[in-house]
């Protein structure tokens, strides 16, 4: 009798949850969510100076249009080299890509490693954008370019001391690409390729005597305390692609794609280059109070013999194909008007 | 010796060459690996690019194992079935087993290619040296290609054995 009583009440209550998950169903599918991540922690300058604030003027400028969920610090995935496999195959909507870590994957993007070409973030930000925009970057097949951005000029961070750059015959120096390695090679060190996070294992182990890097991702990565010298040699840059998904692209409204290329694309270029050199400012006077590790200049003729020894980097980079050649010509325009237009941050011509 | 013995004799011994291709490569790493450590040590010049090979090496050491492994049959196994429903029930799910390992296989294999496929369309190369990685892992892919018609042989003898009326040595 009590279950008779009890059987419509049930119906009831169960109509109800089917529909309420109908609904809950219905509402999540018609919502538009992008996933945005990195292997690179939130706290990083590339993250909390310049993607994610491009993310809050998206999401500010298209309100319910998207939502953009974060995922940092390698939640849907570690590896530095699988970032870009990680957007292509469209596990994350959105990422953080360091091209050096794909290499042959983007051809042209050695371009921004060369030593003494690009002076600041800025330069290599916004010629990268130009570059793209007029198509003469490759290798972004299944992805799209929202923002391009860099580190200022990296340095060269030594744990065992040296008297000059000139001479590290027998030293091993950790390198972020193939460009570096090979202006490595021309001071007389052997160079190894790996992740930041392993750079800082390889410098406590012992197994590189120092590491090229940008400044902020030493402070980042906490390598700082790993090294004794911070030589401050351009030792080319570090670019950064804010890629998306092409699928993830095509299904986005119209209204959400201008607000993503709007922020976006030049607006990435300079706010990220006031970022970095504001972070390398800030860094370089930490450095100079705290007196460890010992920031070194290299005098006016170390300097010179520098840029001579990577005049043939610059032309064998520039020979190895039509489309570089291309590239690198076009690049040098673009930053002789950019340099042009804001002399405050131009320096010297390229070797 | 029937024609499957005879072609398990064949797999057996080419997938022992294999193995040991893919362990020579495992020793020049660790040679390397030898050198370069006692490089820091003996102020010899140091190997430029020394994960480079290790990146090419290492996926065509380990892809080598797999035929070797799987014509023996050394996977793990953990036999449950034929304690709890007799030998015959036991030998159906090693059946069901070796089928399932076979549908792994070829679904790696395929990633595997693909992944080739687009290392090679995207002229990736190692980091440092700029060596091509598509040539690399076209053999290592091969290598567990293999692993199909190998373990389809292993289908194949598992499937006689379940004859009442066959054994081993007709």
């Amino acid at each position: 009798m009590h279950t008779l009583v009890h059987k419509p009440m049930h119906r009831c209550l169960l109509t109800l949850c089917i529909i309420a998950l109908l609904l809950c169903g219905t509402a999540s599918a018609t919502e538009n969510t992008l996933r945005m991540g990195s292997y690179i922690n939130a706290r990083s300058i590339g993250v909390s100076q310049v993607i994610r604030p491009w993310a809050d003027a998206v999401q500010a400028e298209t309100g319910d249009a998207v939502t953009i969920v974060e995922y940092w610090g390698g939640s849907l995935g570690k590896s530095p080299a699988k970032q870009f496999e990680l957007v292509k195959s469209g596990v994350l909507d959105i990422a953080w890509i360091l091209p050096g870590y794909t290499p042959g994957q983007f051809p042209e993007m050695g371009l921004f490693e060369l030593p003494f070409l690009f002076d600041s973030a800025l330069e290599a930000a916004t010629v990268g954008w130009q570059l793209y925009d007029a198509g003469l970057l490759t290798g972004f097949d299944g992805v799209r370019l929202i923002g391009f951005f860099s580190t200022a000029p990296n340095g060269l961070f030594m744990r065992r001391s040296i008297d000059t750059p000139l001479a590290m015959d027998r030293y091993k120096i950790r390198a972020v690409g193939a460009i570096h390695s090979d202006w490595l090679n021309t001071l007389g060190a052997a160079a190894q390729t790996m992740s930041a996070i392993d750079m800082n294992q390889a410098l406590d182990r012992d197994i590189v005597d120092g590491g090229i890097q940008g400044w902020s991702g030493m402070r980042t990565f906490g390598s700082f305390p790993l090294v004794d010298q911070a030589w401050d040699i351009p030792v080319g840059m570090t670019p950064f692609l804010l890629l998306i998904n092409e699928e993830s692209w095509q299904r986005q409204p119209a209204s959400v794609q201008h607000a993503m290329l709007h922020h976006g694309g030049l607006g990435i270029a300079r706010s990220s280059g006031q970022a970095y050199a504001a972070i390398n400012q800030r860094i370089r006077t930490a450095l100079r109070e705290a007196g460890k590790p010992v920031l070194m200049t290299p005098d006016a003729s170390t300097q010179r013999a520098l840029v001579e020894r990577s005049k043939a980097l610059h032309t064998g980079w520039m020979s190895a194909s039509s489309d570089r050649e291309r590239t690198y010509r076009a690049a040098q325009t673009l930053l002789s008007q950019l340099r042009a237009e804001t002399p405050s941050v131009s320096g010297g011509p390229a070797p | 010796m029937t024609r499957l013995d005879r072609l398990n004799q064949v797999a057996t011994s080419v997938t022992h060459r294999i193995a040991l291709l893919g362990f020579t490569g495992l020793v020049l790493i660790a040679l390397l690996t030898f050198y370069d450590g006692a490089a820091r040590y003996l102020d010899l010049p140091r190997v430029t690019g020394f994960s480079d090979f290790g990146e090419l090496l290492f996926p065509i050491v380990i892809a080598s194992c797999f035929p070797a492994l799987l014509i023996q049959q050394k996977n793990l196994t953990i036999r449950v079935l034929g304690r709890f429903a007799g030998e015959g029930a036991g030998r159906w799910g090693d059946m069901a087993a070796a089928f399932a390992a076979l549908v792994f296989f070829m679904l790696l294999g395929l990633q595997f290619a693909q992944m080739t496929l687009d290392f090679y369309s995207a002229g990736r190369t190692t980091a440092t040296i700029e060596i091509p990685t598509a040539p690399f892992w076209m053999i290592a892919t091969s290598m567990l290609l293999l692993c199909i018609p190998i373990q389809l042989l292993v289908i194949l003898s598992l499937l006689r054995d379940l004859s009442p009326l066959r054994t081993h040595d007709d």
